[in-house]
């Protein structure tokens, strides 16, 4: 039995009452049919006896019909007669065909069919005579009683029939509550030794399986909880219950090997070496490689560990000089604050002048209308002044002219007093040689000198003031060169300032364009302003947080240096190849 | 105005009456012509001067001496003219280009001296003439009499006319 498997113990004990309930079900429907078929036979007879009753009572219609027209005479009361004549004929053949299996029914059927034919005849006869020769032929005959016992005949017939109809009926009822008590005992029974058998692999079934399930559940119940208790079970079973108590032991021992391990991991022992039973073995696999990655990553930790303590002494300089510098944002934010406020009220100044400027836009293109009239004036008067230049170069050249004629004149007149001079120095030395008669003529030569030299002074004067003059005409001349190209100059400059002005004009309307939306933009920078400003003192509030945050930070940062020398010492636990 | 032509009026008779006064004041006493030489007013006693002309062109001589600008023509007669300047190693710049020449003779010698400048006749005392001047070179001091206190060197032209130097006779 132990060598068997629970798959073969459970499919024969079902086997077993599968069989039982087929025998069961077999007699159940056996005795059925039985029952069916009597109930069929019981119908039958009452059939029969109907068909025998009907028989009885057609005739019965016949004999009324036959007497009323005897008595009467009427041809109306022979209407029963010769409605019950085919019924009659039809209810004896019914009533043969039914009986064809039993001898004693048919041979009684011939009998009666005979009888019947007789009392027809007889009918028919009286019929006939009551028409043909009235009351007192047929009232003869039939008081001779050979109807009457015709019909008696029939009746005894019809009722030694109907006793074997009932006589067969009373035979087959007992057949039939016999079969069906057999029937009834079968089953019961049958069931009765079924459901033993039941309670009997019920209680079988549990013992073997479902005991020791449980107990291994409870088992398996603990290990999942991390409890792992020993098997007390008997291992000589090699059904699916043997083998799954042989895995379950193996897996606790296989789970004992691996919280040792762990136990050895957790204590930082990763000179350990884990081997994967198999490839499948994923908990073997998955310690092997944990133990990589860990010997791989506290060497990691470790240096990583190493730069965090470095890293946090440099951080905390870095904080205090944060806290520094959040001091000097929070000096930096309040003026800038007050900046904005200043930019907000430049802002609104610059809305008004805005204003102003698109205003002014408009009156400057009126005077921009004017100014190019004037401009216009102004050329028409350079030309005038043109003209009036041209004829004064003229006029001056013409007196440069003069001058110099003057010049050469004077230049004459100079040798004129110097030849006098001179002339004066000779007679004046004639006079010398002439002794006391030269006195009164040296006077004269005296006086002639003082003239020339008076004359070469005037000369002098004449050429000094003429050269001046010279110059003075010359700078006019240059100055009425340079009159023209000014001039020249002037028309060309009017012509372009009067461009100028044209263009000015339109730069002026497209500037008070410009204004009115310098002026609707700055009345969004104010709004802008405002919003900075709220911004800004948000900012303040956070900066204000955040310098005291840096100096939480930098409290924290102290703890944060404390860990990393703790972490380090930590890390030297482990104990690496 | 009627000022002003007194005033003139005035001065130019101060100046007459000046004249009268040093006459009367003189003793022994000579006529000379003063003239400019750079800077310096220079007199030569007014016996020995022919004339004063005014030339424009001086016809250059060949193989003379540099103190001999050239020859003129004086109405047909030929006259050497003479830098008196360069003779007498007197300092300034060559003259303009009309020139005065005082036309000087002695003894039949007849020379022209360049003058920058004629200032004029004069008189002047004999007495106010220093003859001792240490400024006057050791080589000119033959040529010239004497300074009056008035500055003005008086040359003496007769020497001049007749000093070895002036004579010409150069072989080439």
């Amino acid at each position: 039995m132990k060598k068997l498997s629970i798959a073969v113990k459970i499919g024969s004990g079902f086997l077993l009452v599968l069989i039982m309930f087929t025998v069961v079900s077999i007699v159940s429907i056996q005795n059925t049919k039985k029952l069916k078929e009597n109930e069929n036979w019981v119908d039958h007879t009452n059939e029969v006896l109907f068909k025998i009753e009907n028989v009885l009572g057609h005739l019965k219609d016949a004999e009324t019909g036959q007497r009323g027209f005897i008595i009467t005479g009427l041809e109306r009361y022979l209407e029963p007669y010769e409605q019950a004549i085919p019924e009659i004929q039809k209810d004896v053949s019914d009533l043969k065909q039914l009986t064809s299996d039993n001898d004693n029914q048919q041979r009684r059927i011939e009998n009666l069919n005979t009888l019947i034919s007789d009392k027809l005849a007889e009918l028919k006869q009286t019929i006939d005579l009551r028409r043909d020769s009235g009351f007192e032929a047929a009232h003869d005959v039939v008081v001779t009683d050979a109807g009457k016992k015709v019909m008696d005949d029939i009746r005894e017939i019809l009722d030694s029939m109907i006793e074997e109809e009932n006589n067969l009926l009373q035979t087959r009822k007992e057949v039939a509550l016999a079969a069906t008590n057999t029937a009834k005992s079968t089953i019961l029974w049958f069931t009765i030794i079924a459901g033993v058998i039941v309670i009997l692999l019920v209680i079988y079934y549990v013992r073997i399986i479902a005991v020791p399930i449980k107990k291994l559940s409870v088992i398996a119940k603990k290990t999942s909880l991390g409890e792992i208790t020993a098997i007390k079970e008997d291992t000589n079973r090699k059904d699916e219950i043997g083998v799954l108590i042989e895995s379950f032991k193996q897996m606790q021992e296989y789970l004992l090997l691996k919280a040792e391990q762990a136990n050895k991991i957790a204590e930082g022992d990763l000179t350990i070496e884990v081997k994967a039973i198999s490839d499948d073995d994923i908990m073997g696999v998955a310690f092997t490689s944990m133990i990589k990655n860990l010997r791989q990553q506290i060497n990691e930790i470790t240096e990583g560990v190493n730069v965090i303590s470095s890293s946090s002494s440099e951080i905390m300089a870095m904080v205090s000089q944060l806290a520094s510098g959040s001091a000097e944002t929070a000096s930096s934010i309040s003026e800038t604050s007050s900046t904005i406020e200043e930019i907000k009220q430049t802002a609104e100044v610059s809305n008004q002048k805005a204003i102003e400027v698109a205003e002014s836009a408009a009156k400057i293109a009126g005077v921009s209308q004017n100014g190019n009239k004037a401009v216009t004036e102004t050329i028409e008067g350079m030309n005038k002044i043109k003209q009036q230049m041209e004829s004064i170069a003229a006029i001056v050249i013409q007196l440069s002219e003069k001058s110099i004629m003057i010049g050469d004149i004077t230049t004459a007149v100079n040798d004129i007093a110097e030849q006098s001079n001179l002339l004066a120095v000779n007679a004046s030395i004639e006079a010398a040689k002439a002794g006391e008669q030269g006195k009164g003529f040296s006077v004269v030569a005296q006086e002639i000198k003082n003239l020339s030299e008076r004359s070469k002074e005037s000369t002098a004067q004449i050429k000094t003031i003429i050269s001046d003059i010279q110059k003075e005409i010359s700078r006019a001349v240059m100055a009425t060169e340079q009159g023209g190209k000014v001039i020249d100059e002037g028309l060309r400059l009017s012509s372009s300032a009067s461009e100028v002005i044209t263009t000015l004009a339109a730069s002026i309307e497209q500037a008070a364009q410009s204004s009115l939306q310098i002026a609707a933009a700055s009345q969004q920078q104010v709004v802008g302003m405002d919003q900075i400003a709220t911004a800004m003192e948000s900012i303040n509030e956070t900066s204000v947080q955040s310098s005291s945050s840096a100096k939480q930070t930098e409290e924290s940062l102290t703890g944060l240096n404390d860990l990393g020398v703790k972490l380090l010492n930590l890390m030297k636990k482990y104990k690496l190849k | 105005m009627k000022n002003d032509k007194k005033t003139i009026l005035k001065q130019r008779a101060d100046k007459l009456s000046i004249s009268l006064e040093k006459k009367v004041v003189s003793g022994e006493q000579i006529k000379v012509l003063e003239f400019l030489l750079s800077t310096e007013k220079y007199a030569i006693d007014s016996t020995y001067i022919n004339e004063v002309i005014s030339i424009s062109e001086i016809t250059p001589l060949p193989c003379t001496p540099d103190f001999i600008v050239g020859i003129i023509n004086l109405r047909g007669k030929i006259i050497s003219v003479m830098d008196i300047k360069k003779f007498l190693s007197i300092s300034g710049a060559d003259t303009a280009n009309i020139k005065k020449v005082i036309i000087v003779k002695h003894s039949d010698i007849e020379l022209g001296i360049i003058a920058d400048e004629i200032l004029g006749n004069s008189i002047i005392q004999l007495n106010e003439i220093q003859t001792k001047v240490t400024s006057i070179t050791d080589v000119n001091k033959n040529f010239i009499t004497g300074v009056t206190n008035k500055k003005l060197i008086v040359l003496d032209i007769k020497e001049l006319l007749l000093s070895e130097k002036i004579i010409i006779n150069e072989e080439i």
